[in-house]
This record gives C-alpha cells, sequence and structure tokens, in this order.
C-alpha cells in the first residue's frame, strides 16, 4: 500500500509540477505575452530615425549661400581604450586640443562626445584606435565665409523650415543585443527625400558689393551703423540686403527696424498731390526766406535762395517749407491714403521670420502737426524695405509689389515646386503720375541735393532724405544732438529702373547731409553693380538708358535755368564722367553740349526715342593707352566713335573712359600732347 | 531472471523524438543574425546524439547485477576524477569560471559530474538496496548520506551550483522511493532549509519554533538526534551570513535576481530578463522555427545551451513549450513506471534516482527561463548542447532499458 501510494505521490507531484510549469509558460506567453513581445519590439526595433540632408539656400544665380556638408565627429568611450598613448596619438593628429583629449581619457565617463568638426577621413583615421568612434554629421553653415548674406540666409533657414528640411524617415532598423545596428536582411531602407533647395532673389555679388560699400562707408564716415536694400522694381525681387551695426554686420535690419524716413517720404507727398491734381506744374509756393512756423512748429529749410518754388523745385532740392505748403492742399485724410498706398505702416510680408510693420498712425490720432510732419517724414516709421518697395512703385509705372525674397524653390530631384511671381499689391498711384515722379527725381540728382549719386554713364533719380534719430538718452527717448539718419534711395536707371537702391546711414560723424554720405555710396555700388560680371542687370535693356542715348530728360530739365546754380552742391562733384558732359559748373553746359553732338551727327538718329530701336547698339569705348596717336584714333574710329583731340585730356586717356558703353558716333575726346 | 527480450519502445522512442526535437532547436539557435560560433554546433550534436545511442545500446547489454557491482569502483573513480579537476578542471561554455571541465594537455575531456549523476545513483541504490528495512532515524542515514554528499561538496566547490542541487534533489528522491518517512526527510532537510531561511532573521525564527514544535509532538527523536538536528539548525542559521560573505559575487547576484529580476536589468537581471522576452514574445504560436528576434538578435543569453528552452518558448510559441515540456513528463511517469515495476529494489532505486536527476534538470532549466527559480546555469536534457550530458541522458536510458526488461511488468518492486 505504501508504495502505491508512493508511486501515486511522485505521479501527482510530476503532473502537479509540469501543470505548474504549463501554468506559468501560458502566464508568461499568453498572458504577459503582449508586454513582452512590446518589449522585444522595443529592444531591437527601437531604431534610429535618420534625416535626410537638409536644402541648401543659394542665390538668384544658384551659388550657394547655406548649406549643409557633412563632418566628422569623434566620441571615446574611455572603458575601451587599451592604448593611451596610441588615442592620445591619434586624437592629436586629428587636431583634438589636448584639453578634450584629457577629458576623452577620464575613465571616471563612459562616453565622451567631443563636438569639433572635423574632415569625415580624419575622423574615420582616428577611429581606426580601438576606443575611438567616428560619427558624420551634419554641419549647416555659410557656404563660403560671408555668404550668408548679412544674416538674411539665416532667417529664411528658420521661416522656410518645413521646406528645407528632408524628410526624417524612420528607417527599420535593428539592434542587436551587443548594442550594434544594422539593417535588417532583406530590409528595403526607403532613401529619405532631402530638402527642397531655396533659391533666393539675392543676388551674391550685388550683395557684395553693397556689403563692402557699407561696411567702407560706415567706417570712413564713423558711422554706428547703416543699410543697403536694393530691389528690382519690375517684379519686386530683393537683389541685396546688406546691414552694419557697431561695426558688424547687423543682420536683416532693414527689414526690422523703422526709422523717420525723413525728405525721402516727400515724393509720395508729391505724387499724392499730383494724383488728386492739386498741383499744377506753374503753381509755386513761397519760401518764407527759409523759416515758416505751422500750428506752431516752426519748420526750416537748408537750401535758401530761391524765393518761390514749384513742386518740382521743392523736391528737387527738398524744401520742407514747400511741401509742407503744398500738403497743406491735402486733408489728413488724402494724406494719410497716399502714404498707406504705397505701403507704410503694414508690414510688406517678404518672408522671413521677423518684419517690423512700421508706424502710420491714422489721421484721428494725429496732432495740429502732424499734417506737416508727415509731409517732411516725421511721425512716421518705415523699414528700409517698406521705402525701397514704395519708390519701387514709382520706378514701375505705380504698382506697389510684394518683395519677394525666394525666387523658387527646387525639390532634390530639380523640379520646381515654388516659383515667385510679381504680385502686386495694389495699384498705389497712376502709371501717368509714376513717369511724372521719376521725371520729377532726376532733377536731386542731376542738379539737386543727390549729385553725388549721380554716374556719368546714366542717369540715376533719386531722393536724399536727412532725418533726426530717436536716440534713448539720459532724459528717455528724445532726438539725439547728434544723431541723424541719412538716406538715399535711386532710381537706376532713371528710365526703366531696374534697381531700387536705398542707402542709409546711421549717425554719420562729419557731414549729416544724405548728399555727402549716402548717395555716394549709392554711386559707389552702381558703378561696382555695372562693372560686375553679374549683378541681375538687363545690359541689353541698359544699353539703351546710357547717357548717349539720353537727351529728352535732361532737355526738359534744363529747363527752366537754375538761378542758384553756383550755390549747388555740385562744384566739387569729382566723377569720373563728369567731363563727359561738361567741365565746370554751369548746368547748362554739360546738356548744350550733348545736345551738340546729338545734333551734329547726322549719321544717327538724333532723338533718342529712336535709338531706342538700336538696342544693344552701345557699344565699349576701347583702351587706348598704349597705341600711339594714330593708332588710338584708328582703333576710336574702328569702334565707330568719333574722335575729337583735347588738350585738357590727360595723354592717352579718353573721355568717356575706356569701357564706358557709348552709342556709336558720339564723340570721344582722346587726349593728346599739342 | 527472465531474458531481456522486450524492449521498452516507448521510452527508447521518448529518447528519440526529444533529442530530435532537441537537435532541431540546437539547429535553430546557430541562425543568429549576429555571427556566433553557435551557428554548427548542431552537426556535433548530431554526432553526440550517434555515440549516445550507441552508448545507451552498449549500457542495456550490461545486466542490472553488473552495475550492482561495478557501482562501488565506478564512484570511486568518480570521486577520484571530481577531486582531479581541482588540478586539471578548466571553465568552458556556460561555467566558464569553474573548474567543471577535465581538462588534460588542453583537451577537453568532459564534465565528470554529468557522469558523477549515474554512479552516485547507482551507488546509493547500492548501499540503500542492501538494506532490509528503511531508516526510520536520521542517525541511520550516514551511509547514503555521505555517499550523496562528498560528490556534492566536491562539484560544489567547481563551483557548479546548478549541478550540486541535483544530487541533493537525487538523494532526497531515492531516499523518499526507498520509503523513509516523510517526518524524517523534512529533519534531514531541515538544516538547508534554515541555511535558505537564515537571511531573514525573522522567517528564520519562526522555521526555529515550527522545526522545535515538529521534533517534539510529531517526529519524537531521540534525544541526541533531537539535539543535532536544533545544533544543525542554529549553526546553519548563524553561518548562513557568513556563507553569504563567502559567495562568489555573481552567484550573490543570482540569488538577489531571482527575488528581484529589475534589480539589475543590464548585468544579472539580463538573462531573466531577456529569456522572459524571449517566451513572452513568442506568443501563442511563437515567430517561426529559426525565426526568434531575440534570439537572431544575439539578445538571448546562452541560447544553445542553458536557455535553449527560450528558443522553444519563443519560436514555438506556448504549443512548443506545452509539447515540450508534456514529453519531459511523459518521460518521468514512463520511468516512474519502470521504477515501479522494477524487478527489485536496486533496480527500481536506480531508475527513480535517473528519473529525479532527468526532473530536477527539467524543473530548475524550465523554471529559470520562466523566471521560477534562480538561475543555477543547468541544461535541459536532450536539449541544450552539450556532449557529456548527451551521452550521460542515453546510457541513463540504455539502463532504464535494462531495467524495464528485466523488471516483472508489474508494480511492486521494492521489497518493502
Amino acid at each position: 500500500m505504501v508504495r502505491v501510494s508512493r508511486a501515486g505521490i511522485v505521479h501527482g507531484a510530476l503532473v502537479l509540477f509540469a501543470g505548474a510549469l504549463v501554468v506559468r509558460a501560458a502566464d508568461v506567453q499568453l498572458v504577459q505575452g503582449g508586454m513582452w513581445a512590446a518589449r522585444a519590439r522595443q529592444e531591437h526595433a527601437a531604431s534610429a530615425a535618420t534625416a535626410a540632408p537638409r536644402g541648401a539656400i543659394l542665390d538668384a544665380t544658384g551659388l550657394p549661400l547655406v548649406q549643409s556638408h557633412d563632418v566628422g565627429q569623434l566620441s571615446v568611450a574611455p572603458h575601451e581604450v587599451r592604448d593611451v598613448a596610441a588615442v592620445t596619438r591619434a586624437l592629436a593628429a586629428a587636431g583634438i586640443p589636448t584639453p578634450w583629449i584629457d577629458r576623452a581619457l577620464d575613465r571616471r565617463r563612459t562616453w565622451v562626445v567631443i563636438p569639433i568638426h572635423l574632415m569625415p577621413a580624419a575622423a574615420a583615421r582616428a577611429a581606426r584606435v580601438p576606443g575611438i568612434y567616428s560619427e558624420i554629421v551634419a554641419e549647416r553653415g555659410e557656404a563660403t565665409a560671408g555668404s550668408g548674406a548679412g544674416g538674411v540666409a539665416e532667417g529664411v533657414d528658420v521661416a522656410l523650415d518645413s521646406a528645407l528640411r528632408g524628410d526624417t524617415t524612420r528607417l527599420a532598423l535593428w539592434r542587436d543585443g551587443r548594442g550594434r545596428i544594422f539593417t535588417p536582411p532583406g530590409g528595403t531602407a526607403r532613401v529619405a527625400r532631402a530638402g527642397n533647395a531655396v533659391v533666393l532673389t539675392i543676388n551674391h555679388s550685388l550683395q557684395d558689393i553693397c556689403e563692402g560699400a557699407l561696411a567702407d562707408a560706415v567706417t570712413r564716415m564713423g558711422a554706428s551703423g547703416g543699410d543697403i536694400v536694393v530691389v528690382d522694381p519690375r517684379d519686386g525681387a530683393i537683389l541685396a540686403l546688406a546691414s552694419r551695426r557697431n561695426d558688424r554686420p547687423g543682420g536683416a535690419t532693414a527689414l526690422t527696424e523703422p526709422f523717420e524716413p525723413g525728405s525721402t517720404l516727400k515724393p509720395f507727398v508729391a505724387a499724392r498731390l499730383i494724383g488728386l491734381g492739386r498741383v499744377a506744374p506753374t503753381d509755386m509756393v513761397d519760401t518764407h526766406a527759409g523759416a515758416i512756423t505751422i500750428a506752431g512748429r516752426t519748420i526750416r529749410d537748408v537750401h535758401v535762395g530761391i524765393p518761390r518754388m514749384t513742386l518740382r523745385d521743392v523736391i528737387r532740392w527738398s524744401s520742407n517749407i514747400g511741401i509742407v505748403q503744398f500738403a497743406e492742399r491735402l486733408s489728413p485724410r488724402e494724406e494719410y491714403e497716399g502714404l498707406r498706398d504705397v505701403g507704410f505702416g503694414t508690414p510688406t510680408g517678404v518672408p522671413y521670420p521677423v518684419e517690423a510693420a512700421g508706424t502710420l498712425r491714422e489721421p484721428r490720432r494725429w496732432s495740429p502737426q502732424s499734417a506737416a510732419s508727415l509731409a517732411i517724414g516725421y511721425e512716421i516709421a518705415v523699414t528700409p524695405l517698406q521705402l525701397a518697395m514704395a519708390y519701387a512703385a514709382i520706378a514701375n509705372g505705380g504698382e506697389l509689389l510684394e518683395p519677394a525674397l525666394i525666387r523658387e524653390i527646387r525639390a532634390s530631384d530639380g523640379t520646381v515646386g515654388y516659383r515667385h511671381e510679381r504680385r502686386v499689391v495694389r495699384r498705389a498711384m497712376s502709371p501717368d503720375v509714376a513717369a511724372q515722379m521719376r521725371d520729377m527725381l532726376v532733377d536731386p540728382v542731376a542738379r539737386g541735393t543727390a549729385v553725388e549719386a549721380d554716374l556719368s554713364t546714366f542717369v540715376v533719380a533719386g531722393k536724399t532724405g536727412t532725418a533726426r534719430r530717436v536716440e534713448s538718452g539720459h532724459a528717455g527717448p528724445g532726438y539725439g544732438a547728434h544723431a541723424y539718419t541719412a538716406t538715399f534711395v535711386g532710381l537706376f536707371p532713371a528710365r526703366d529702373p531696374q534697381y531700387v537702391i536705398l542707402v542709409k546711414i546711421d549717425d554719420p560723424a562729419g557731414s549729416i547731409f544724405a548728399g555727402k554720405t549716402a548717395a555716394p555710396v549709392s554711386r559707389v555700388v552702381l558703378e561696382a553693380a555695372i562693372a560686375a560680371r553679374d549683378a541681375a542687370l538687363d545690359r541689353g535693356a541698359l544699353a539703351r538708358r546710357d547717357r548717349g542715348g539720353w537727351s529728352d530728360i535732361e532737355a526738359r530739365t534744363a529747363v527752366p535755368p537754375d538761378p542758384d546754380s553756383e550755390s549747388a552742391p555740385r562744384a566739387d562733384t569729382g566723377s569720373i564722367g563728369e567731363g563727359a558732359r561738361a567741365a565746370g559748373g554751369a548746368d547748362a553746359a554739360p546738356d548744350a553740349d550733348t545736345t551738340l553732338v546729338l545734333a551734329g551727327r547726322p549719321g544717327v538718329d538724333g532723338d533718342d526715342r529712336h535709338t531706342d530701336s538700336g538696342a544693344g547698339s552701345a557699344r565699349a569705348v576701347p583702351d587706348v593707352h598704349a597705341l600711339p596717336l594714330r593708332a588710338a584714333v584708328h582703333a576710336l574710329h574702328e569702334s565707330g566713335f568719333r574722335v575729337q583731340l583735347d588738350p585738357s585730356v590727360a595723354h592717352g586717356q579718353t573721355v568717356p573712359a575706356a569701357g564706358s558703353l557709348t552709342a556709336p558716333g558720339a564723340p570721344v575726346r582722346l587726349g593728346a600732347v599739342p | 531472471m527472465r531474458r531481456a527480450t522486450i524492449a521498452d519502445y516507448p521510452l527508447i522512442l521518448l529518447g528519440l523524438t526529444l533529442s530530435g526535437y532537441g537537435i532541431l532547436m540546437v539547429y535553430s539557435a546557430g541562425q543568429t543574425d549576429v555571427l556566433t560560433g553557435v551557428a554548427y554546433l548542431y552537426r556535433n550534436q548530431i554526432a553526440w546524439l550517434a555515440i549516445s545511442v550507441l552508448a545507451a545500446l552498449a549500457a542495456s547489454r550490461l545486466s542490472v547485477r553488473f552495475l550492482e557491482w561495478v557501482a562501488l569502483p565506478a564512484y570511486v573513480v568518480t570521486i577520484a576524477v571530481l577531486l582531479l579537476l581541482f588540478v586539471f578542471g578548466s571553465g568552458a561554455g556556460t561555467a566558464a569560471s569553474s573548474r567543471a571541465w577535465l581538462t588534460i594537455a588542453g583537451h577537453r575531456i568532459g564534465q565528470p559530474s554529468e557522469l558523477a549523476k549515474i554512479t552516485v545513483v547507482l551507488m546509493l541504490a547500492r548501499v540503500l538496496a542492501n538494506r532490509r528495512e528503511a531508516p526510520s532515524s536520521l542517525v541511520e542515514l550516514w551511509q547514503p548520506a555521505l555517499i550523496a554528499a562528498v560528490p556534492t561538496l566536491l562539484i560544489m566547490l567547481e563551483p557548479d551550483l546548478g549541478s550540486a542541487i541535483v544530487f541533493v534533489g537525487m538523494f532526497f528522491a531515492v531516499l523518499f522511493w526507498f520509503g523513509v518517512p516523510w517526518p524524517t526527510l523534512l529533519m534531514l532537510a531541515s538544516p538547508g532549509v534554515s541555511l535558505i531561511l537564515a537571511f531573514s532573521t525573522r522567517l528564520w525564527a519562526l522555521w526555529f519554533v515550527a522545526l522545535i514544535g515538529l521534533l517534539i509532538y510529531f517526529y519524537k527523536p531521540y534525544l541526541l538526534e533531537g539535539v543535532g538536528i536544533v545544533l544543525a539548525n542554529v549553526f546553519m542559521g548563524i553561518i548562513a551570513p557568513l556563507l553569504w560573505d563567502r559567495m562568489k559575487p555573481y552567484q550573490r547576484q543570482r540569488l538577489l535576481v531571482f527575488l528581484d529580476p529589475s534589480s539589475d536589468p543590464r548585468a544579472s537581471g539580463y538573462h531573466v530578463i531577456q529569456s522572459q522576452v524571449a517566451i513572452g514574445s513568442g506568443g501563442w504560436l511563437g515567430k517561426g522555427f529559426t525565426m526568434g528576434s531575440q534570439k537572431r538578435l544575439a539578445f538571448l543569453p546562452a541560447q544553445h545551451t542553458d536557455f535553449i528552452f527560450a528558443v522553444v518558448g519563443e519560436e514555438l510559441g506556448f504549443v512548443g513549450v506545452a509539447v515540450a515540456l508534456s514529453l519531459f513528463l511523459v518521460l518521468f511517469l514512463r520511468t516512474v513506471r519502470i521504477a515501479a515495476r522494477a524487478n527489485d529494489t536496486f533496480s527500481s532505486l536506480v531508475a527513480f534516482g535517473l528519473a529525479a536527476s532527468w526532473f530536477v534538470h527539467v524543473g530548475e532549466n524550465v523554471g529559470m527561463t520562466l523566471n521560477l527559480v534562480p538561475v543555477t546555469g543547468i541544461p535541459l536534457p536532450f536539449f541544450s548542447y552539450g556532449g557529456s550530458f548527451m551521452l550521460t541522458s542515453w546510457i541513463a536510458i540504455g539502463i532504464l532499458l535494462r531495467i524495464s526488461s528485466e523488471g516483472r511488468g508489474e508494480a511492486g518492486a521494492l521489497a518493502i
């Protein structure tokens, strides 16, 4: 009996025990199965996400401004280091500084990432030593030093992140029990789509020119900063944005920092007056001998000596007294609308992370002085870009355009996903008013406040503005004693403008006048742009607009003779091409000279309107300085120019200078020792 | 004595089925995405199976009387070899830190502890079978206790705790089968219980009170024996903390991790957790033969030896686990049946002892992979890769075949 029960006990125990194991297995596999399976997936399928490369930011010509590139980065597992000397040597050879090497060998740490970017090959070489690991990381930065377009590209990088960012694909990788990651057998590692490339409207050559000119000007003038904006008035493309603040590139302050524009605002008041028919060309206002008190505020003029002025003269000499009196013909609402319609007080909509709206108060919040203040560009704050776009409206026939910073967005396979199209915000003025304004704006450059912006080869239109600047001093914000903003906005060329260029200099230490500070910088930029290989200029169209084919505006602006020509700051302009137009300060002379030449050339159409049909016929004056006189004359004749020997010109030199685009048949004066 | 004419075909079939199942799993264990040395080990295992089956056939030709006769010399040789291990032993495989392998001139001959399992069973059976009746006091058990204790201690010192536990299990199983009363077995085990419970003073105190109660009201031993039991328990309670200090760090870790596997998930607990992840993620039907991801990606440690059962669970699921456990259960039941129907006491004890050996292996190994018992590094019979154990297991089958064929075909082999 005992043994039977004993066998029974054993059988029972065995079955019970097997049952216990089965129950436990069921518990682990069936009840907790999901949890363990999730744990298993987490252990080996917690795969790494791989991001496709971020798209590059290119300039309008396709030059990379900002791009990502692969760099090597080293990490060290101090516990895996067997040969300290070898690791030290390898790291030193890779150019790792000693403090980092010491840190990497610190055995209290388990993993040291050395955040120094190396050539991938150098990193891989170092990683041959046990204990050192290399990985490839993407580094984002300017393609070449200073190619970030003064921080503009950086802002675009942020603003267009969703377009630039590549697909982040979660690759179904496996991790094994030893921590290694690999592609599963038969697993198709889908290649992540790279980010889109963003092509900016910025032209890198022009950007370079602007940055160089601005840096030079700010240093030379002891200014606290400055901005240059160049836009294409035809399609609103921003071609260059240069900023400097305190001797450093200032980022995109042209979009973010509003200022009181001063006299550069006068043309928009004038345009409104003309548009509403409130001013006839012959209407004149008294200049009150340089001072007038309106609503308890005395307004003064810098340029005195002309007792009565037309609106044209007011723009030409930037007369505060004149514009304020003309502006009285506008109701506050009309004046407000005129300024509002050219885009002031509203963000331009440029695709940039931050943009200032500026300030333009509604008439109901105006003080009695406001109408007068606004007419001379105070009580209003505009960003350089807003101002440039407003001038672009004058330049392109009256349409306010949305500024474009992005020309196109291109997928990694080359397909264009977005292309900028000219976008009209509104018609700010009629084409006729715009044409009159363009016409009027030639005066300040030709014989007014901005003669230093003039070019020898092309007619430039533009307007200066010198405004006191608000500073935050000891007694709170107020106009600083020596704080001025000198601004020049130019249209180049004056007919069918291709550029609107805005130059703004903050707190110039010497002359505060924009005509002496900002205007010459504009000339430097334009001269360099003309000489540059590609600065977003349509040379064919430009050739039709050079001085050789220009007389209508000159001819008309020549009337009436300027009674104050001697006092005009014309006398000290020493631009290269000055001699081509006239020697000396008399205004009438250059026009007469030009007219004489054209009239005296029966073979060629004297009327510039006809020269339009001879597009591209302008040619460069050949360089003859090394040639004997006879050969020089021959070469010039060969090129289709008439030659005048002129003893006042240096021997071997020509006027216009060698390389200048000049219409065939035009006279070229050749320096010759008599 | 009848001629051995009828072979125990179910036993042979069971052995072959389990071995075939095992070799498939060893093959699968080698199919990994991470380079391991396991890929072609299944070939060795097939060769070992062939050798083992031949050995089993040879063993089945040996008469029980010869086995009884050879038990003493075999036991002596076994002890001698175990002693030799302290000179020639080396670690390998999952027993890398111990000296379980007999190594001569750089060649690993085998694991003598596997052979010892058979010789100790034979020796125990021989000593007990010579007695006329079951011992009723502890003092009378000194002989079998000594026979089991010497190899157990030697193997513990290798150190190979897992194998040592097998001897303890076999010892108690054989005594139980021989007819030693329950209370005696309990008293015999009491110092061990004390040893384990001593890690908690409160538990040990409870146990001690219970033990005194049992001694006085139930067991009623001789005075000297009673004092001995009490002293042994007190002694164990005192030395346990000292023993704890003397344990190897990995042994301590294993004990702690058994109590809380997540206490050290990246080190010692890793084995237990990974084993459960593999088995648990298998679900009902598993991930498919050779397709276990935890195994393929080398998360599962010792996947071809100690943790091969986790491969079964991961790839063949609960169904595969249930089939394997059922096969083992049938094997145990069949072996116990052979023990019950054996011709004489010696045969019966040998058969039961061998069954107990397998049982401890299976229970410990499967329990370990399912986190029911601490990790001790003990192989799964017929499954785990390893020549010595395969050989031993099949020699056991050979002996069982002989005992079965000599048996009377009915229960009641024990004389008592």
